[in-house]
């Protein structure tokens, strides 16, 4: 069985995800909404409540990467000055686990 | 088999309610609800969402409580401009409030929504100031300046009354990174002495006369740092070098969450504990990895908040922590 369920869940914020959901099932979000849960009928469960939706890995990528290589758009675009400044650096590529 | 008896020395009690006093590890049957019952079962720290913020930003101040927390000003989104944005948190929902009256981002922060400060920083690219701004919960007036422009300081140790704040970085100056000290006496800032290093974006917590400084850069260290209202002496190293970090609680009972570990580039979702003497990381992580956060120094551990922050790109979101702790549970099969 895959370790991992990939899919997409808007944060909504206060109640997205609760203590007792964090001890239940891994939850780690990245970039354009994804979220990487583990693959548990409690982390099934939270993906549907909060109107998720399953993704392949492999489509999950696709939408990390896509955002990651947007806001390195948006860095490449910057003034080399403002690129010189160490605490804003190229967003880097996410590879999901 | 061994019984209950045999490993606790005890006899599981019938009782007609749960004890008044128990202790870890002790079983009963309440007759009333018709449970077998343990008391201590330990329930695992975690870090749960709270409320989206109104602005996404970075390297801002933070203050107050997981229920009566402030955020204030930090970078923009891509980080290329300050803003001047303030938010106040009741643990439900961020309202925005009066704005700082100028845009700063890379500053420290502490005390509580009622009575806070930011202090150094700036506008970006600039952002080490001598500036010092009070909040009291509906406006902003200006404090006593600091003796030393900074900024990149992570948050301000403290309240408004008895703050401290210490290293810094200066973009455009040299040297950039300092290892002044200075107190806060809600009207004047005194510089203390320095720290035995140069040191910035490190993790904060505790009080002016106990506080704590971990990690950090210039050089990334895994170094803390203790004061004791006079002094700096070296207390346990963390797990690993870390930069941007966030940190609440006292010099006995710390938490520092997130961060960078200067090694390489990304955002860390890792917890660590310090429990006076030594760092070790405990399972909770962030659901979302990220530093340079907005978060209270001064919150208690068991109860912190890490709002805002970037992975890059900035997040509006916060996260909620809650310690470990033994609760009473109801014995099943299922």
């Amino acid at each position: 069985m895959a370790l991992f369920i990939y899919g997409t869940a808007t944060n909504t914020g206060k109640g997205f995800f609760t203590n007792e959901d964090r001890r239940a099932f891994h939850l780690r979000g990245f970039p354009a909404d994804v979220w990487v849960i583990g693959n548990n009928e409690r982390g099934a469960y939270w993906l549907a409540e909060k109107n998720g939706v399953e993704k392949t890995k492999s489509e999950a990528q696709a939408l990390v990467t896509a955002e990651v290589e947007a806001h390195q758009a948006a860095w490449d675009a910057l003034s080399d000055e403002e690129k010189a400044e160490p605490n804003r650096g190229r967003p880097t590529d996410i590879t999901l686990p | 088999m061994a019984g209950y008896n045999t490993i606790r020395g005890l006899r599981v009690k019938y009782l007609s309610a749960d004890p008044a006093t128990s202790e870890d590890g002790q079983v009963w049957y309440n007759s009333t609800t018709g449970n077998l019952r343990v008391e201590g079962m330990v329930l695992a720290a975690a870090w749960a969402s709270g409320a989206t913020t109104n602005v996404a930003a970075y390297q801002l101040a933070g203050a107050g409580t997981q229920t009566a927390a402030l955020a204030m000003g930090g970078a923009n989104q891509t980080g290329t401009g300050s803003l001047t944005s303030t938010e106040e948190y009741d643990g439900s929902s961020w309202t925005t409030q009066n704005g700082i009256p100028g845009a700063t981002s890379y500053m420290g922060g502490c005390g509580v929504q009622t009575a806070a400060i930011i202090a150094g920083g700036g506008t970006i690219p600039n952002y080490h100031q001598t500036t010092t701004r009070e909040y009291d919960g509906t406006n902003w007036s200006t404090g006593g300046a600091l003796n030393a422009a900074t900024g990149s300081t992570g948050q301000i140790i403290g309240i408004e009354s008895a703050a401290l704040i210490s290293g810094g970085d200066r973009p455009g100056v040299s040297p950039r990174f300092i290892a002044n000290a200075e107190e806060y006496n809600g009207s004047a800032w005194t510089a203390v002495t320095v720290l035995p290093a140069t040191r910035s974006q490190q993790g904060t917590a505790g009080i002016q006369t106990a506080g704590l400084v971990f990690g950090g850069t210039g050089s990334v260290t895994d170094t803390t740092l203790e004061y004791d209202g006079t002094n700096w002496t070296s207390g346990g190293n963390l797990p690993a070098t870390r930069k941007g970090l966030g940190g609440s609680g006292t010099q006995t009972s710390a938490i520092g969450f997130g961060g960078n570990p200067g090694s390489t580039p990304g955002s860390l979702d890792i917890t660590v504990n310090y429990d006076g003497t030594s760092w070790s990381v405990i399972p909770a992580t962030l659901a979302n990895a990220k530093q340079l956060m907005g978060n209270s120094s001064s919150a208690p551990s068991t109860s912190a908040i890490s709002f805002k922050g970037t992975s890059p790109p900035a997040f509006n979101t916060t996260e909620e922590f809650t310690g470990a702790s033994t609760q009473t549970k109801n014995i099943t099969t299922s």
